[in-house]
């Protein structure tokens, strides 16, 4: 029985990290896009008067798209944990 | 440091262009944010996964069936470990929040935008109260100095020499003077002038316009009543000469130069097709359209005059659209293209220019011709509807009093490039800036700019015309002469 638990433990484990790892590409994605959000308001910068909001702007749009990449990156890092559980499960085996 | 002698407004790296480009990026960000708000839901989801919280029992029963009580402790802490994670990237501190994060931050740029435009519209609406002052005043005193400047004395050619100086001067008062026409029909409608209103019903059978156009509208119906501004309604004569070969053009200048050729004194009625093959034997069209040839205000066998150029401002069809129309399929049908959907560039200067624009804003034109680029020199197209998948480049000398007949500015988007000149040192009074020798060497600016990549917005332009203006292809010309039907040169 408990063989059977130890088991699921392990195959959920390693599917959810996997699943895990998927949603961290995609929140990387999501940083990346708002990437080009950052690179279209710093078209404004060149222009006269609407260069100094646009500035304000293009800081806080990176400020955003660091803190989804930093994000990305502690998704990957709990998926990296649950795979260390599942291998500790399964050894357990 | 240089200043560049040409200013470029619009374009795909122009202002209006820029601001539609933050509107969508405002809505990607608000999209980025409801995804992520997706996203931290399911990470929350899988923090109370079964066969996570099942783990630690398992290990437990597994770890005490084995005596491996120091490997239980490090499960039952990294069950900790992986829980806490993702609360903490899912919940308020993680996903949750950057997700808040991003909408409000998708709120405050679209609020930018529509502040931006708002101050552009404000700063354009501060101006119009102001400048229709200004236009009343001078749309009311033009008649005036034009008949003192007629009647005076003084040994000059009269009226026509006085106004074009004092334009190259002041060349907005051609704005105030456009403006002031529609200030001048406004205050008069809402100053109930029952008398003007009666006899322009009573003459015209029309009511009192509301504009300059609506007053050129009324002028034309007024003039065909004298038999003046006016067609047959029967097709033109369309001549095709053989095609001949010449070198492609490679820029805007060649393009420019072949309306200076059209506008020659000594071979009028005519415009012209290019048609420039590709050695990978795709094709692509330019249609060249020629400037105003006779002033006179009865139409006559040259079609290139005063009434077509009425017609155009009206963007009502005749003489010159049909010929336009018919050569080209004409042309292509002698090289075999017929129905190719070739991709055609119309092209002109001055009245050229507005039968260009005319032709590209026309459903039933750019329903069977593949028009993808127009370029007009010294022409009044900006109340002209072009479709936004048309890419326009416009040269306007700021000093040509012809471009800004239009009263107001070109628009300022994506597919709009409009380049403005300083000129007025370069000629003696306000028409000389209407030569169109002068905007050939405008457009040889606007070609050493696009190929150095000066301005973005012109490069990509003409990127986007390299079918057209690419080195490399073949091309040859037909000459078409164009003729109205029965129609006899007045005698002025």
């Amino acid at each position: 029985m408990h063989r059977a638990t130890a088991g699921r433990v392990q195959g959920d484990g390693m599917s959810t990290a996997g699943e895990l790892e998927v949603v961290a590409a995609r929140v990387r994605a999501h940083a990346d896009r708002v990437r080009t959000v950052a690179l279209v308001v710093g078209r404004l910068e060149t222009t006269s008067w609407r260069g100094t909001a646009a500035a304000l702007f293009r800081s806080r749009v990176e400020d955003r798209r660091r803190a989804v990449a930093r994000l990305a990156g502690e998704v990957d890092a709990v998926a990296a944990d649950l795979q260390v559980l599942a291998a500790t499960v399964r050894g357990l085996t | 440091m240089t200043t560049s002698p040409i200013i470029v407004t619009g374009g795909r790296f122009g202002l209006g262009a820029r601001l539609d480009e933050l509107d969508a990026a405002a809505a990607l960000l608000a999209r980025e944010a409801a995804a992520l708000a997706e996203e931290s839901a399911r990470l929350l989801a899988l923090a109370v996964h079964p066969a996570l919280l099942g783990a630690e029992a398992a290990a437990t029963v597994a770890a005490v069936e084995h005596g491996a009580l120091g490997d239980l402790a490090r499960i039952v802490g990294l069950v900790a470990d992986v829980e806490q994670g993702l609360v903490r990237v899912a919940g308020p501190g993680g996903g949750i929040a950057e997700s808040g994060s991003l909408l409000a931050l998708a709120g405050a740029v679209g609020g930018a935008v529509a502040a931006y435009r708002a101050a552009e519209a404000g700063a354009s609406a501060a101006v119009r109260t102001g400048q229709a002052q200004v236009d009343l005043a001078v749309g009311a005193a033009l008649p005036v100095l034009t008949a003192v400047a007629l009647l005076a004395p003084d040994g000059r050619s009269g009226a026509s020499d006085w106004l074009d100086e004092a334009v190259r001067e002041q060349p907005w008062l051609v704005d105030a003077a456009v403006g002031g026409a529609d200030e001048l029909l406004r205050s008069v409608t809402t100053g109930g002038a029952g008398l003007a209103l009666a006899t322009t019903w009573v003459v015209a059978g029309r009511p009192w316009p509301a504009d300059a156009e609506g007053a050129l509208a009324l002028a034309r119906a007024l003039a065909a009543r004298g038999g003046y501004l006016g067609e047959s309604g029967r097709p033109p004569d369309v001549a095709l000469e053989p095609a001949r070969t010449v070198t492609a053009p490679r820029g805007v200048a060649d393009l420019a130069r072949d309306e200076v050729d059209l506008g020659r004194d000594d071979d009028p009625g005519r415009l012209a097709v290019v048609h420039v093959r590709h050695a990978d034997g795709s094709s692509a069209w330019v249609v060249e359209l020629p400037g105003t040839q006779t002033w006179a205000p009865m139409a006559g066998d040259n079609p290139f005059d005063a009434t077509t150029d009425v017609l155009a401002m009206l963007r009502l069809h005749g003489d010159v659209t049909a010929a336009a129309g018919t050569a080209l399929d004409e042309a292509m049908r002698r090289a075999g293209r017929q129905g190719a959907d070739d991709p055609v560039l119309l092209v002109g200067h001055s009245q050229g220019g507005i039968i260009a624009a005319q032709l590209a804003a026309d459903p039933e034109f750019t329903r069977t011709h593949n028009v993808t680029h127009v370029v007009t020199m010294g022409s009044p197209v900006a109340r002209m509807p072009l479709p936004s998948g048309i890419r326009v480049l416009s040269l306007e000398h700021d000093v040509d009093p012809v471009p800004r007949l239009d009263g107001r500015p070109n628009p300022d988007t994506a597919s709009w490039t409009t380049v403005t000149r300083d000129v007025a040192d370069l000629v003696p009074a306000a028409t000389a800036a209407h030569d169109c020798r002068l905007y050939t060497a405008t457009a040889e600016l606007v070609d050493r700019s696009a190929a150095a990549g000066t301005d973005p917005s012109l490069a990509d332009w003409a990127a986007s015309a390299a079918p057209f203006l690419g080195a490399g292809a073949g091309a040859e010309v037909t000459a078409v002469h164009v003729r109205r039907s029965g129609k006899q040169a007045p005698a002025y």
